[in-house]
C-alpha cells in the first residue's frame, strides 16, 4: 500500500505548543499522491494547508511543533524518521515548495541568477559558473524574456509575476519528483495568475513532476487536478477523483464550497451563495464534525459522535453523517 | 555615485550654516566674556579692551560671524586662550590619539561581536546560547567604571603587565593603549553582541530564509550566507553613527589613563573657560557628523542592491 504512492500520509497528527497550551492543528490527515498527478488541497484560510505541506518537507518550527502521531512515507521512506540533514538533501531536490508571496520569497541582497544557481550548488555540487549557465536554462524553461542578462538582476527589479517564476525556477532547478505549490497564485493578479498556472502545468508534464496545489479557490483546480482533498479545520473531510468532487459531491462543506464558485451566467452584481458563519476558533476542538454549527444538516448527533471518512465509489470518501447516497 | 556625493557635500552646506549660526549665537550671548574668563575679575579696562581688540570682539556682531565662517572654511579656529597652541594643530594630534584609543577596539570589538553572535544565532536555544546570554547580561549590569578600575588595579597594578596610565608617542603608545583597548572590546562586546543576535534572529523568520531552507540550504548557509549580508543593513547604520563619537574620544578612558585625546582636551578646555577651543571643537564635530551620515548612505549602495545613489 505505501511502496505504491509517491507521497503517503497516514493518520497524521499534528500539534502547536502556544501560550494558551498545546492544540491540535492537524487530525488524522490521510492523503495519498501518485507521481506525476496533481492533488489539490482546498480549504479556508486557517484549516491547516501550508502546515501540511511544511510538514512533508520537515520544514516546521522545531520549538512549536509536535508531530503526535502518523507517518509521511515518500517513495517507501517514513520522512518522519529521517535525520535532519538527509531531510535537507531532499529538500529543493526531491521534494521543492513554491511560497504564496512571491514579493518576499527572495533574497533582496542576492541577484536572481544566484538564488537559481544556488539549488545546483547544494544539491548537484557544481561550480559556480556551470550553476549560472544552468540557472540561465532554467530561468529560460519558467520563459523570463533575456535570461541571460536577467541573472544579475535583483529581486526588486522584477514584478511579481516574474518573481513566482523565479521561485518556481528554483524549485525546479533540480528535477524534483515532487513541487508543493501553497497558494502560488493568491498574491498575483487575474491576468497573471492564469499565466503561472499554465506554466506550472507545462513544466509538471515535461518533467513528469507530481504536485500539490494548494489554494483556497476551489475554482482554480477543476482544470489542473487528478484528485482534490478538501481540509476543514485541520481535518480531511472530502477526498476524491476531480469528477467525484465536481459533480457528485457529498460533504455539505464542499457542496458549499461548490455553490459559491462565480459562474460564467452568474449575473454582474448578482450574489454568489457564500457559506454562513465562521472557521471555528482551533482551541475549541471537539471530537464531532467541526462544520456542525455552519452546516444546513446539523444536528446533534454530529457534534456527538465522531464520523470517520466513508468511502463511496473508488477512492471517493468523505467525513458526514448525513450524506446524500 | 561621484554626482550624488557632490549633490550631498552641496546639501551640506546650508545645514553647516545653520550649525555655524547656532554655535556663533550660543558663544556670543549666552556664555560668560571669554576676556572676563581670560584676565579675572580685576583686570584694568585697558587691558580689557586691548585683548577685545586683539580677539576682533570689537568689530560688529555680524564681522565676528563672518570672520567664525572664514575660520571654518580655512579650518583655522584661531589658538587657545591657555597654551596659545593653534587649534587646528591641536585637533589634529588630539583626534589621532584618541582615534589611535578607540578605533582598533571599535573595528575588532564588532568583528568578534558579530562572529560570536552568528554563533549564538545558529546554536540558538541551546545551553551555549543560554550560558552566553546570562553573561552577557551579568556584563551589561556593571558600570564601565567597574571595569576601568578593577581591570587597571589587577592588570596594571598588582600584575604589572601593563603600564598604570600615560601616554607616549609613536609605536611606544602600544604599550599604553593596550589595556584601555581590552576595556573598551569587553565593555561593548555584550551590548553588540545583543543586538547582533537579535538583528540575526529577526531576519532567520524573514520569507526569503525559507525559500533557502525549502532549496535545501543548511542552517550555516541560512546564516552565513542569506541573513548575514541583510543584516549588515542594520549594522550599519548601528555602527557608523558611532565613528564621530570614537574621535571624541572616550572621556572616562583618557581621563582614567591619562591619554592626551579630545575628550581630554575638551575636558580641560571647559575647566579653563578655554572658548575658541569649545567653540572650534564643537563645529569641528558637527561637521564630521554629516560627513559620516553621508558615509552611511554610501556603504549602505554598496551592501544593498534596492539602493541607488542617485
Ligand atoms: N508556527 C506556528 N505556531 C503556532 N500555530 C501555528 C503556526 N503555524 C500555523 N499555526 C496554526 O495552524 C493553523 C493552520 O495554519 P496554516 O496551515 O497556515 O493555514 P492555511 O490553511 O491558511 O495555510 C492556523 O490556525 C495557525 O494559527
Ligand atoms: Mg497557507
Amino acid at each position: 500500500m505505501t511502496n505504491k504512492h509517491l507521497l503517503k500520509i497516514n493518520n497524521f497528527t499534528l500539534s502547536f505548543k502556544s501560550n494558551r497550551g498545546k492544540f491540535i492543528a492537524l487530525e488524522e490527515i490521510n492523503l495519498g499522491l501518485d507521481s506525476g498527478k496533481t492533488l489539490a488541497l482546498v480549504g479556508e484560510s486557517g484549516c491547516g494547508k501550508s502546515i501540511t505541506a511544511l510538514s512533508v518537507l520537515g520544514l516546521l518550527p522545531e520549538n512549536a511543533a509536535t508531530v503526535e502521531k502518523g507517518e509521511i512515507f515518500f517513495r517507501g521512506d517514513n520522512l518522519l524518521n529521517y535525520h535532519k540533514n538527509d531531510l535537507r538533501k531532499i529538500r529543493g531536490n526531491r521534494i521543492a515548495m513554491i511560497f504564496q508571496e512571491p514579493m518576499t520569497a527572495l533574497n533582496p541582497v542576492y541577484t536572481i541568477g544566484d538564488q537559481v544557481a544556488e539549488a545546483y550548488r547544494i544539491h548537484k555540487g557544481f561550480s559556480r559558473r556551470k550553476s549560472l549557465d544552468l540557472a540561465v536554462e532554467m530561468l529560460d524553461k519558467v520563459k523570463i524574456p533575456d535570461p541571460g542578462s536577467r541573472i544579475n538582476e535583483y529581486p526588486f527589479q522584477l514584478s511579481g509575476g516574474m518573481r513566482q517564476r523565479v521561485l518556481i525556477a528554483i524549485a525546479l532547478a533540480c528535477q524534483p519528483d515532487l513541487l508543493i505549490a501553497d497558494e502560488p497564485t493568491t498574491a498575483l493578479d487575474v491576468t497573471i495568475q492564469a499565466q503561472i498556472l499554465k506554466l506550472i502545468g507545462d513544466l509538471q508534464k515535461e518533467m513528469g513532476t507530481a504536485v500539490i496545489f494548494i489554494t483556497h479557490d476551489l475554482g482554480l483546480v477543476a482544470e489542473m487536478a487528478d484528485s482534490v482533498a478538501i481540509m476543514y479545520a485541520g481535518r480531511i473531510i472530502e477526498e476524491g477523483g476531480v469528477y467525484d468532487i465536481f459533480d457528485h459531491p457529498k460533504h455539505p462543506y464542499t457542496q458549499g464550497l461548490l455553490t459559491s464558485i462565480p459562474k460564467i451566467d452568474t449575473p454582474k452584481g448578482g450574489k454568489l451563495a457564500t457559506i454562513k458563519g465562521i472557521v471555528p476558533s482551533i482551541y475549541n476542538r471537539h471530537a464531532g464534525c467541526m462544520f456542525y454549527d455552519r452546516c444546513p444538516k446539523g444536528q446533534n448527533a454530529c457534534f456527538t459522535r465522531p464520523k470517520a471518512p466513508e468511502p463511496f465509489s473508488g477512492k471517493h470518501e468523505a467525513a458526514c453523517h448525513f450524506v446524500d447516497v | 555615485m561621484i554626482a550624488y556625493i557632490i549633490r550631498r557635500l552641496l546639501y551640506m552646506i546650508p545645514i553647516i550654516l545653520g550649525v555655524a549660526l547656532l554655535i556663533f549665537c550660543l558663544f556670543t550671548f549666552f556664555g560668560d566674556d571669554p576676556v572676563r574668563v581670560a584676565l579675572g575679575q580685576h583686570a584694568s579696562p585697558d587691558a580689557i579692551a586691548n585683548l577685545q581688540h586683539l580677539w576682533g570682539l570689537d568689530k560688529p556682531i555680524y564681522l565676528q560671524f563672518i570672520d567664525f565662517l572664514k575660520q571654518i572654511v580655512t579650518f583655522d579656529y584661531g589658538v587657545s586662550f591657555s597654551t596659545g597652541q593653534k587649534l587646528s594643530d591641536m585637533f589634529m594630534e588630539g583626534a589621532f590619539v584618541s582615534l589611535s584609543l578607540t578605533a582598533p577596539p571599535f573595528v575588532f570589538g564588532i568583528f568578534i561581536s558579530i562572529s560570536i553572535a552568528l554563533i549564538l544565532a545558529y546554536y540558538r536555544d541551546s545551553f551555549i546560547d543560554h550560558m552566553a546570554r546570562f553573561i552577557i547580561i551579568m556584563s551589561m549590569s556593571i558600570s564601565y567604571l567597574v571595569y576601568i578600575i578593577s581591570l587597571q588595579y589587577v592588570l596594571a597594578y598588582e600584575l604589572d603587565l601593563f603600564p598604570i596610565m600615560g601616554y607616549e608617542p609613536g609605536l611606544e603608545s602600544i604599550t599604553y593603549l593596550f589595556l584601555p583597548w581590552l576595556i573598551i572590546v569587553i565593555v561593548a562586546l555584550g551590548p553588540n553582541t545583543r543586538i547582533f543576535r537579535t538583528l540575526f534572529l529577526e531576519e532567520t523568520s524573514a520569507d526569503y530564509v525559507r525559500t533557502a531552507r525549502a532549496k535545501g540550504a543548511g542552517e550555516a548557509r541560512v546564516l552565513f550566507k542569506h541573513v548575514l549580508k541583510n543584516a549588515l543593513i542594520p549594522i550599519i547604520t548601528n555602527t557608523v553613527v558611532a565613528i564621530p563619537f570614537l574621535i571624541l574620544g572616550a572621556f572616562l578612558m583618557e581621563r582614567f589613563f591619562s591619554i592626551p585625546g579630545i575628550g581630554a582636551m575638551i575636558i580641560t578646555a571647559i575647566n579653563e573657560g578655554d572658548f575658541p577651543v569649545l567653540k572650534g571643537m564643537t563645529m569641528i564635530i558637527a561637521i564630521m557628523y554629516s560627513f559620516f551620515n553621508l558615509l552611511t548612505d554610501v556603504l549602505y549602495s554598496f551592501v544593498d542592491p534596492r539602493v541607488k545613489l542617485s
